[in-house]
């Protein structure tokens, strides 16, 4: 008797073994089979006569995955999206922390709205330093082996939801210490160093969102302004202090190398082999 | 007329997937199996595919950024792949249209069809 499901499921082993480790390109291709199969079936098939007909139609294994071998592969970032939001909250929370012990600590008892506050303030700058690393790998890419709109959509991509993650983050870390604020020093608002730091950060927040709006894809104002929001974020939260120096004498340097043509470091390096 | 045992060659039917493509999923999103079947209704049967080689095509395609893809659960309660034309497809697809068209036109000219 003749049964689809065994012959699916020997079908899968063979192209398993075929196509290598590639799990959701044998699902696409069983979902193609099934597809055609019931439409023979429906037009008065036998199940075996369609499946042999469907399997035929869809062509020999071996020659599907020399075609797929040809498919240029994704290109993989050093950063990928997905793993940033993990990075973003490993870092707020140990930053957090640091900054809750070292400031905080002796001064003000911590509750649950000063946390919450430092986390999210903690949170948004990380957020600054993700979007700058990302900016500063496109630099170095772009700068060494060039720079293609694949590249680019994929960076715009990722600068646009961490962009929009940290700027809600930081709002509501701005209002959460607002808030605090009004409870244990009894005013909303107060021009120090920590209060024009958050305010610079959201104000680069929405500089990046309107840049991320109006500018060329893969150009270099998105490259310039995400490696810039590092020092912003350097001097809300540790002011004129040695760190932000040399972050500022680094994002000059990789600014330095923006200027660099597509491609230029990569040529010479191969030139001077 | 065109003979109606006419097959299209091997070259032309690779260089022509792309563009079929784009233009269908610019109708809406699709997944392979509809777009083979797609292909065949609109040529009447006279542009075959074979089935499989589709699929490189479409990963080529997402791997350009033209298209995107992701998995659904269909009408039928099985799970499917379906692509979507991004932006980037929507300026290819425009750029294939004009160079299409530019070739014939002039082959027209040529044929005096």
């Amino acid at each position: 008797v003749f049964d689809l499901e065994e012959q699916i499921l020997n079908w899968r082993q063979t192209a398993a073994e075929t196509f290598g480790n590639k799990p959701e390109l044998v699902d696409e291709l069983e979902s193609h089979l099934r597809d055609d199969v019931q439409r023979l079936v429906q037009s008065g098939q036998s199940a075996e006569a369609a499946w042999e007909t469907a399997v035929t139609r869809l062509g020999a294994t071996k020659q599907l995955a020399a075609e797929f071998a040809k498919v240029p592969p994704t290109p993989a970032f050093w950063l990928p999206a997905r793993r940033i939001p993990i990075g973003v909250f490993a870092l707020s929370t140990g930053l957090g922390t640091l900054i809750a012990v070292s400031d905080l600590e002796c001064t003000y008892p911590i509750g649950l709205l000063l946390v919450s506050h430092i986390f999210a303030m903690a949170a948004g700058c990380v957020t600054i330093f993700a979007i700058g690393a990302l900016a500063a790998w496109s630099i170095l890419t772009r700068a060494i082996s060039g720079w293609d709109a694949l590249q680019a959509n994929a960076v715009r991509s990722s600068d646009w939801k961490l962009t929009l993650a940290g700027l809600i983050l930081t709002v509501i870390g701005f209002l959460l210490g607002g808030l605090w604020a009004h409870d244990n020093l009894g005013r909303f608002w107060d021009w120090d160093q920590r209060e024009v730091g958050e305010l610079s950060v959201m104000a680069w927040y929405c500089l990046m969102l309107l840049c991320l709006r109006f500018c060329r894809v893969g150009g270099s104002a998105e490259m310039v302004i995400g490696v810039a929001g590092s020092v912003v974020a350097c001097m809300s939260m540790f002011g004129a202090s040695m760190l932000t120096v040399g972050a500022i004498l680094m994002q000059l340097a990789i600014l330095g190398i923006a200027m660099v043509p597509p491609g230029r470091l990569g040529r010479r390096r191969a030139l001077t082999k | 007329m065109y003979d109606t045992s006419m097959r299209l060659t091997k070259d032309l039917v690779a260089a022509s997937a792309a563009p079929l493509i784009l233009s269908i999923l610019e109708e809406g999103e699709s997944y392979g199996y509809a777009l083979i079947q797609r292909v065949r209704e609109l040529s009447d049967g006279k542009i075959e595919w074979t089935d499989g080689m589709l699929y490189p095509v479409l990963h080529r395609l997402e791997a350009q950024g033209w298209i995107e893809s992701s998995w659904r659960t269909s009408e039928i309660g099985r799970k499917r792949k379906y692509y979507a034309l991004q932006k980037q497809g929507q300026t290819a697809l425009r750029q294939q249209k004009e160079q299409w068209l530019l070739v014939h036109g002039t082959l027209a000219k040529l044929w005096g069809v």
